[in-house]
């Protein structure tokens, strides 16, 4: 007989989750409480954000700042999540994995039309243009199309297994547009702006401005990680559906089999 | 109140939040629609179940 010991224990208790009925319980008490952080953070970010003094160059446009960076941070982290829900599904081959990759795609996408729009509206009154063929933009625009073409493969399979494995390629490969966006604006000199939070020596933003881009960016990961694991409940309940009726279809088809053997 | 740009601003927010507002949604109601044709399918089964052991 084994034994768990207590490291295989704190393992299990982790990776219990992967399993598809012990992810809906969690995600059943999960939710509700995330949701009301999200909420809580974004009044909390948006109080703060129309509370920061005009910028001496931007005005008041500066307050498109704290929609349009926290929205461009999470299309770039929601694809970097998907990219380890891949390497989850070609490794180990978990459902799970390609549950987190398929629900996380949409959001994604969302996130990268946001911050394409929003910074089409600063963009005008700033720079006297809605769009310019930079760098930073091409390369989001690029990072849009490939999230398009993910959610357009993965339903271009009938059954979500069939499509995990190439899903999961095709996201790897792309994952190379994310280092490119980040470092757009450091390997061309092109008209979008350089990094001012995430630079490796200290921000160059004064902190009226970059505490409530902190708490906006923080509320976007929290309605992220609130609407992904909603998402993932939906995914896991249309594969139960596809089961359930797929088990019918079955049952029907041997009961007529065994009606027809019977009048024959 | 947002200065001269105010009709740039303002898009921006709307935007954004009808954006997340109109994907919240679409979760929520898709969420809502698989559960009632999960328990529809559920019952049919149990139902099925029920006729099949039933004696004759």
């Amino acid at each position: 007989m084994t034994t768990m010991t207590a490291d295989t224990q704190k393992i299990s208790g982790v990776w219990s989750l992967a399993n598809p009925g012990r992810f809906m319980g969690f995600a059943n008490r999960a939710v509700p409480v995330m949701g009301t952080v999200a909420i809580l953070l974004l009044l909390l970010g948006l109080y703060l954000s129309f509370n920061a003094p005009e910028d001496y160059q931007q005005g008041y446009t500066v307050l498109i700042m704290f929609i349009h960076v926290p929205a461009a941070w999470l299309a770039m982290m929601t694809y970097t999540i998907m990219a380890i829900s891949a390497i989850g599904t070609i490794v180990w081959r978990h459902p799970m994995a390609d549950v987190s990759l398929r629900s996380a795609a949409p959001l994604g996408a969302v996130f990268t039309f946001l911050a394409l729009a929003t910074g089409s509206l600063w963009g005008k009154p700033m720079w006297g243009t809605w769009w310019e063929w930079d760098a930073r933009m091409t390369s989001v625009l690029i990072l849009l199309i490939i999230y398009l073409g993910l959610i357009a493969l993965s339903k271009a399979f009938e059954e979500p297994a069939e499509a995990a494995q190439p899903v999961a390629i095709m996201t790897l490969t792309g994952f190379v547009i994310i280092p490119v966006i980040k470092f757009s604006v450091d390997w061309w000199n092109t008209l979008h702006q350089p990094a001012s939070v995430s630079r490796f020596d200290r921000p160059a933003m004064s902190a009226e401005f970059l505490y409530p881009l902190l708490v906006m960016a923080a509320a976007y990961m929290a309605i992220f990680f609130t609407l992904h694991i909603m998402t993932m409940r939906n995914e896991v309940l249309a594969r139960r559906i596809r089961s359930i009726k797929r088990q019918a279809a079955r049952r029907n088809s041997s009961k007529a089999t065994l009606l027809h053997e019977d009048e024959a | 109140m947002f200065g001269e740009h105010a009709a740039f601003i303002i898009p921006a927010y709307l935007v954004s939040f009808a954006g997340l507002a109109l994907l919240a949604a679409y979760i929520i109601l898709t969420h809502a629609r698989r559960r009632h044709e999960l328990e529809k399918l559920e019952r049919r089964i149990r139902e099925s179940d029920t006729d099949v052991n039933r004696p004759q």
